[in-house]
């Protein structure tokens, strides 16, 4: 249990600049874009900006499609690349728990602060545009979203399947499929048409969760 | 010394950089409470005067409707249902549709079609807009067959017009040379200083292109059956010409605007008229025709004035119309304390600052170079150092962007600052 | 390599084929189609024949001609085609002098060309906002004009709703909700189709499907709620309302075959084969023609006023599929993955053609060879579930294997 906290607490000591920069961003976007809305919707009266955006599918909220993909870099690397750099990990291997335990122990803590940086943004988002926007507009944008969050959680699972592989030659190959991977994420999908392919978004991220399992294999016989 | 005067340039940018977003996020988060009228003038054939519609939004904020009220320029007020019977050619299809729509308008038999067929409006700025020099020449008869469709696009460079055949990106030298030796014969000056055509398929191949060669005379250029034809064409007057439009309307060939701020109308003999508008250096206007008159309107900071023509482009009438700024709400009026200027942009006007009344961010200014100045002798900064003052005079003139500026990027304490601040007097 | 991780690397495997399954066969038609010559049909009111236009333009070769035929084959010289069309090359004629004065002993002038509507038909599913503006069907106005509220049809009925303070008004909900109740609607609806934007010339109002799947017509005339239940036999995939005319709007049913619904509640099943479900629609006062283009036919209907079958003819058209890159492509793909537009969903399309498999083989000997000068063992089911995908999905999984490397 107290090797559990060190170890929590030696990621937090990596990742808090960067997960506090996240958290900003986060919010900041999320809220100037909800005060933009707003902006616009005073000027032009509830019936036209409506009626504008029903009939022209407006995108009001695209400032946030990378954001997602933006923390998990921050978070991932942060957590990551010290890992990696002149082959640290092996210090954390030392200690007294399985290799495939402490591996986890890192990538679920990334997952709970990634969580914890974007989710309450969004629900503060829903709450600031339910204000204005019924729930017919709002349900189908944050199913226009979804995919986004999914993409960021996706995107940390990746980096660290791909930090955790030795090989250069594997590594670039796997950027290279990482990338093809959430460009499924972040396409462009009008408004609403994107509830349909959230099964299969769903998937590929849990799949990418378990990843890590395959390039990590190597500490499971206690060395490098 | 370097360092510090790059710092001097960091802390500027910090500043526009500041005085551009700030204000806008601050106004958007604030928005104008209530929506201003909209204000709308038609000039009436029956009455022979300008009728007034404003559509006012109810002071009650919860409703968004609002009421229209119409009235003229001495202030009688009409019904919606009169305004339409006076408004006959501004309003063809609601009257068609009730089957109230006359025989006769001033003497002259109409009918629906011929009214709404007779009605046009197009944009004219006196500034050009973007160019690139490189444009397709259309063949009068491509209408004719689709073997005359263009596959190449022209520039007039210096050495002669130049066709790149658009699938090989080389160029067509036998057809470049047929036009190059057609424009030299007709006393063309390489290379072209601009080029005009009608964004209307139809007439812009009707009529091909309006160019300005190096010595600022104006030729027509066009392509009949692949045959160049150059037509040299009199300006309007002796001054450059500026932009020019291509009318929508078989009565106008083309719109111009000369350097010293004239418009002119082309007709479709190449005749001129002088349109009687004001100095519209840099206005951009719009202009509606119908069945009677031809009717431009100028924009201007919260006024717009219209100008009604004749067919024969003689001055009917003219009326300007006031448009009331919004009242500013309490953020706004915080706003010119916060703020002491925006920069903005637009495309029409390029960059632009707008200042705040200097009374008003004066204050705040002071209280703000006044902190400043407090804070850097607390931290040991020597007053007689010149960049200090520099600072606290960005402060004073540029307050809240200064402050952010010289706080982004902090003044560096030299060595012996440091040290003399950090040991006690010897 | 323990268990857990070769299970997870297999699955790896098939996302990595499902990747290229997506990217490959895109990568190779991009570098690699060249684009046919475009064949279009029309159908000539004036001889009643269909006429087929052939474009052989190469930009690159900078080649330039059309030839002209009929469906039996005369060929016409550019200006005789024209003349056979005179809707579709109304301002040509009109320029060249040649417009008819009458066509089928009607005088032929603006009244009549005005008749002519064109579109597009599609039974594409995309998402629609389930909220839409109830306009005033009998305002006085020659144009609809925007209301000040919106509706939306869920469990509790219909709901009208205020934009500017986003809440329910209960008077104007409660009774249009007697009115549906009474025509004896369901709610929640299913879906509501309709033109929610004010640039028609006649508001005709929404056609809704309730829970049960009967359809409703809804409107507002002056104010009062009017609903009315459409008999149907039919079950309702999509529609596609038009603008005022002698229809309320085209229906797709779940076998995508196209039916119309006219202002008199009359639905017809049009005598048109479904094929791939899009038409472009092209109708004048006599005629409505419908075109069909697939793979490797261009099909044309001809209706009369009555939406029965005038005329019917099919053209082959190489639209692609019959070019030799595409013959190629046969021999490399098992499968490729495309993104449906509308409501995205990943559709594999299996290569219908068995040519694929020599390449298939092929590689798995190749990897085999490879595992071989690893020191792999064969048997090992691991590496045998390896050259089975390998079989399966070709270059794709031939691929992915290597990229995710089954370490010892």
């Amino acid at each position: 249990m107290k090797t559990l906290k060190h170890l929590i607490y030696k990621e937090w000591l990596k990742t808090r600049w960067f997960a506090s920069i996240a958290l900003l961003l986060n919010l900041g976007v999320l809220i100037y874009i909800f005060i933009a809305l707003r902006s616009n919707f005073l000027s032009a009266g509830g019936t036209i900006y409506l009626s504008t955006l029903m009939t022209y599918k407006t995108q009001f909220f695209s400032l946030y499609r990378y954001i997602p993909l933006g923390i998990a870099l921050l978070i991932g690397l942060s957590q990551f690349v010290p890992e990696i750099t002149d082959k640290r990990i092996k210090l954390a291997l030392h200690l007294p728990i399985h290799n495939l335990q402490i591996i986890y122990i890192m990538v679920v803590y990334g997952f709970v602060l990634l969580f914890l940086t974007m989710i309450p943004g969004i629900l503060i988002f829903t709450g600031l545009i339910s204000v204005y926007l019924p729930a017919e507009i709002t349900i189908p944008v944050l199913q226009t979203m979804s995919p986004w969050l999914l993409g960021g959680f996706c995107a940390y699972f990746l980096i660290a399947t791909i930090a955790l592989e030795p090989a250069w030659k594997f590594r670039f190959l796997y950027i290279l499929i990482s990338y093809k991977v959430l460009t499924l994420f972040f396409m462009y999908l009008s408004i609403g048409n994107a509830v349909s392919l959230l099964p299969v978004l769903c998937l590929i991220t849990g799949l990418s969760g378990i990843a890590p399992v395959y390039t990590s294999y190597r500490f499971n016989k206690g060395q490098l | 010394m370097l360092t510090k005067i790059i710092r001097i340039i960091a802390v500027l940018f910090a500043v526009i950089a500041a005085a551009t977003v700030l204000p806008q996020l601050y106004y958007t988060t604030f928005p104008p409470e209530g929506r201003s009228s909209h204000k709308n003038i038609c000039y009436s054939e029956i009455l022979g005067d300008f009728i007034i519609s404003e559509y006012i939004y109810s002071t009650d904020k919860k409703q968004a409707t609002g009421q229209t009220v119409c009235y003229d320029r001495h202030g009688k007020s009409y019904s919606r249902d009169s305004v339409a019977r006076l408004l006959l050619l501004d309003n063809v299809s609601q009257l068609a549709y009730e089957g109230r729509f006359p025989d006769t308008i001033c003497g002259i038999a109409v009918t629906p079609e011929l009214v709404s067929s007779e009605a046009f409006s197009q944009y004219h700025s006196a500034q050009p807009g973007l160019y690139y020099g490189l444009c397709e020449l259309r063949d009068q008869k491509s209408y004719t067959t689709r073997t005359l469709e263009p596959r190449d696009l022209f520039r007039i460079t210096p050495e002669g017009i130049q066709f790149i055949v658009c699938a090989t990106n080389q160029i067509d030298e036998e057809k470049s040379r047929l036009f190059t030796n057609c424009l030299t014969a007709a006393d063309f000056r390489f290379p072209a200083l601009r080029m005009w055509t009608s964004p209307d398929k139809n007439i812009s191949e009707a009529i091909g292109y309006y160019v300005i060669d190096s010595k600022n005379e104006l030729y027509c250029l066009s392509m009949n059956q692949s045959v160049p034809a150059v037509q040299k064409l009199e300006k309007p007057d002796s001054r450059n010409i500026r932009n020019i439009t291509f009318g929508k309307s078989p009565d106008i060939r083309a719109i111009l605007n000369t350097e010293n701020g004239n418009m002119y109308i082309q007709h479709p003999d190449q005749s001129y008229t002088r349109l009687e508008l004001p100095d519209s250096l840099r206005k951009s206007g719009r202009l509606t025709g119908n069945l009677f008159y031809r009717i431009f309107t100028l924009p201007a900071p919260n006024q717009q004035t219209t100008f009604v023509f004749d067919r024969n482009f003689r001055l009917v009438d003219s009326c300007t119309l006031y448009f009331q700024p919004q009242p500013q709400n309490t953020a706004g009026i915080f706003g010119e304390f916060l703020f002491p200027f925006h920069i903005g942009q637009t495309a029409w006007e390029g960059f632009y600052a707008d200042w705040s009344p200097v009374k008003r961010f004066l204050w705040l200014n002071l209280v703000l170079a006044g902190i400043t100045l407090f804070y850097k002798r607390r931290n040991g900064y020597r007053l007689s150092n010149p960049f200090v003052i520099t600072d606290i005079l960005f402060v004073t003139i540029f307050g809240i962007y200064g402050l952010m500026g010289i706080s982004a990027f902090p003044l560096k304490k030299s060595r012996e600052e440091i040290l003399n601040s950090q040991s006690p007097e010897l | 390599m323990t268990l857990a991780a070769k299970i997870i690397r297999l699955f790896l495997v098939l996302l990595g084929v499902m990747v290229l399954a997506m990217t490959l066969p895109e990568l190779y038609r991009k570098n690699f189609e060249k684009r046919p010559g475009k064949k279009l049909i029309y159908y000539s009111e004036i001889s009643k024949n269909f006429m087929i236009s052939e474009d052989f333009s190469d930009t690159l070769t900078n080649e330039n001609h059309i030839i002209y035929y009929d469906q039996t084959g005369k060929r016409y010289t550019e200006r005789e085609y024209n003349r056979q069309l005179p809707f579709l090359y109304t301002r040509k004629l009109a320029l060249l002098g040649e417009l008819p004065d009458t066509i089928n002993g009607n005088k032929f002038d603006q009244q009549l060309i005005k008749t002519t509507k064109r579109g597009m038909l599609m039974p594409v599913s995309s998402f629609t906002f389930q909220l839409n503006p109830l306009f005033e069907s009998e305002s006085g106005k020659v144009r609809p004009e925007l209301p000040d509220d919106l509706f939306r049809i869920n469990h509790r009925g219909i709901e009208f709703l205020d934009p500017e303070t986003n809440k329910i008004l209960p008077e104007k909900s409660r009774s249009f909700n007697k009115t549906l109740k009474a025509a004896g609607f369901q709610s929640p609806a299913r879906n509501i189709y309709g033109i929610p934007s004010t640039l028609k010339s006649r508001d005709d109002g929404y056609f809704i499907i309730d829970q049960r799947g009967e359809l409703f017509h809804l409107k507002m005339i002056k104010g009062r709620p009017y609903c009315h239940h459409i008999p149907k036999n039919i079950s309702v995939s999509s529609m596609k309302c038009m603008v005022p005319g002698d229809l309320y709007a085209y229906i797709y049913d779940q076998q995508q075959q196209l039916y119309v619904l006219r202002t008199d509640y009359s639905i017809k099943k049009l005598p048109i084969r479904p094929g791939n479900g899009r038409f472009m629609y092209s109708s004048n006062c006599f005629y409505k023609s419908y075109k069909n283009t697939d793979n490797d036919s261009i099909r044309l209907y001809v209706l009369d006023a009555d939406y029965n079958l005038a005329d019917y003819h099919a053209i082959e058209a190489d639209n692609y599929s019959k070019s030799p890159v595409a013959q190629t492509e046969q021999y490399l793909f098992p499968l490729k993955i495309i993104l449906t537009p509308g409501y995205a969903h990943m559709i594999p399309l299996f290569n219908p053609f068995c040519r694929f498999i020599w390449l298939n083989m092929l590689l798995l000997i190749i990897l085999a060879a490879i595992k071989l000068q690893n020191h792999r063992k064969l048997y090992n089911p691991f590496n045998l579930l390896d050259l089975g995908i390998t079989g399966i999905f070709g270059i794709f999984a031939f691929i992915a294997v290597l990229i995710f490397p089954n370490r010892k």
